[in-house]
């Protein structure tokens, strides 16, 4: 927890978005990108991806937030855009033509939705893992009854990839060292892979070994056991609330699909 | 996370502490393929390695479980496009673990078989969520401008998804299946042995076999 001094400066949005409870906060980021999904048409997903970048800046996180958003969000809309629009089976009204192919408003508004119910996604999930630590989210789903088994795996996977890629970092300067050649051709970068990735797996798997002795010592696969944790769980009265809006949004969705499908518009 | 929780639940006796401690370091393999290729600058995924080698030790739901994990873990701290490629990533765990069972990671064709097997489970899963999913393409890669290219040529999307699919998976699977397995040529056998499954009593004429060979 080493943003326990940040967390005092930082704006208030900021803080109170900390505050919230990570397994509330997980199940709005879900529920928004459903409404999205469920929802016909693009309308409710750029409203949403507008009211994520809102509370991104609210939170003073516009910058980062905007980047990750952009970069995933123009090249895909790009090449979205360009296929379903161009040659999507649903293409009926054209809005444009280039030539050598016609632009129809169909496919591009599925593009559009496509790619905006991703942003949903993507933004509530940005805004959940900057506002919550894995390990404190975890804490909260074993307490709402995720098995031990089910979070250690989570939580062992997020420690255990910055730790092999540091490993790995530490192999390629001694391989480095010995003349292992990292650039060139194709063929000779591909057969660096194998000096670079062996080390790594091998002393992975004698860690591997170790922990599950650890484990086993320490009584991890007893049943009935009770597993504690140190992490204390934050818990707002936002929480219920919050929860309750995404639910109604997700309703709404429902039905105004519904009412599109019977009303013979097609999506 | 329910699929988690089920997979591990529903079939207790392949998951033991020493599989469940393996998952998260396959998964750790799985994403270093990502910085493999970054740092070799190849333009490839490699990141069903973990997959690969699990599904040889640990049986078919251990590397299905792995193959979920990764997505889900790229899902939620990269990239929610990798949430529903989940499914080719379990059929992938899958695929590899019963061929692996059944002996073939111990032959030269053996493994070529793994290889086509792999190439076409993960071309047509994934070219199926690609088309009816995300409707053609999800720009985070370069098979989408491929993709394009092939719309433009064929007017198809779903064939045109499926031809960049299985070009890239026969070249991005093969090389996977191939480091996999020169990796597992190199695990200590009697490391393999402790991780065999109760369904997996084969797995100890293979291993001999293997010593034979080597």
């Amino acid at each position: 927890m080493g943003n326990e001094i940040d967390e005092r400066e930082a704006p208030r949005l900021d803080r109170w978005l900390r505050s919230l409870n990570p397994g509330a906060k997980l199940l709005v980021a879900l529920l928004l990108g459903v409404a999205a999904l469920v929802f016909p048409g693009p309308a409710l997903a750029g409203v949403l991806v507008l009211v994520l970048f809102a509370v991104a800046a609210g939170a003073g996180a516009l910058g980062s937030f905007a980047k990750v958003m952009f970069g995933f969000g123009v090249p895909a809309s790009v090449i979205l855009v360009f296929i379903q629009g161009f040659y999507g089976s649903s293409n009926a009204t054209f809005i444009a033509d280039f030539g050598f192919a016609r632009l129809g408003l169909e496919g591009v508004l599925a593009a559009l939705k496509t790619v905006g119910t991703v942003l949903v996604f993507l933004g509530g999930f940005f805004l959940m893992n900057r506002t919550a630590t894995p390990s404190e989210l975890v804490a909260d789903l074993t307490e709402r009854g995720l098995s031990p088994e089910a979070g250690y795996l989570v939580l062992a996977s997020l420690n255990v990839v910055p730790q092999m890629r540091r490993r790995m970092a530490t192999i390629q300067e001694a391989q480095t060292a010995r003349g292992l050649e990292l650039s060139g051709g194709v063929v000779s970068r591909l057969r660096a892979a194998l000096p670079l990735l062996g080390p790594v797996v091998m002393s992975s798997l004698t860690d591997a070994q170790e922990r599950s002795m650890t484990l086993e010592t320490h009584g991890f696969h007893l049943k009935g056991a009770r597993h504690t944790t140190y992490r204390a769980v934050r818990r707002s009265r936002a929480d219920a609330p919050l929860v309750m809006a995404a639910v109604t949004l997700v309703v709404l969705s429902v039905v105004a699909c519904v009412v599109t499908a019977l009303g013979l518009v097609s999506l | 996370m329910s699929g988690e929780k089920r997979g591990g639940g529903g079939l207790k006796s392949q998951f033991t502490t020493k599989s469940l401690v393996l998952i998260p370091i396959a998964v750790g393999i799985n994403l270093v393929g990502g910085t493999l290729c970054s740092m070799l600058k190849l333009p490839l995924f490699l990141d069903t390695i973990g997959t690969l080698i699990v599904a040889t030790l640990s049986g078919p739901w251990v590397a299905a479980l792995t193959g979920l994990i990764t997505n889900v873990f790229l899902a939620i701290v990269a990239n929610p496009v990798n949430l529903p490629y989940a499914v080719v990533s379990v059929l992938v765990g899958l695929t590899a673990g019963y061929l692996a069972k059944a002996g073939l990671f111990n032959k030269i064709w053996g493994v070529v078989v793994i290889w086509l097997a792999v190439t076409l489970v993960n071309s047509v899963s994934a070219s199926l969520i690609t088309t009816f999913v995300f409707g053609g393409a999800t720009g985070i890669n370069g098979t989408s401008v491929l993709t394009a290219a092939l719309i433009v040529a064929m007017q198809d999307v779903l064939v045109s998804v499926l031809s960049s699919s299985f070009i890239e998976s026969l070249i991005d699977k093969g090389i996977s299946v191939l480091i996999a397995y020169l990796i597992w040529r190199k695990i200590p056998r009697r490391f393999i042995s402790q991780y065999a499954s109760d369904g997996a009593d084969d797995d100890d004429d293979d291993v001999d076999d293997v010593d034979d060979e080597a």
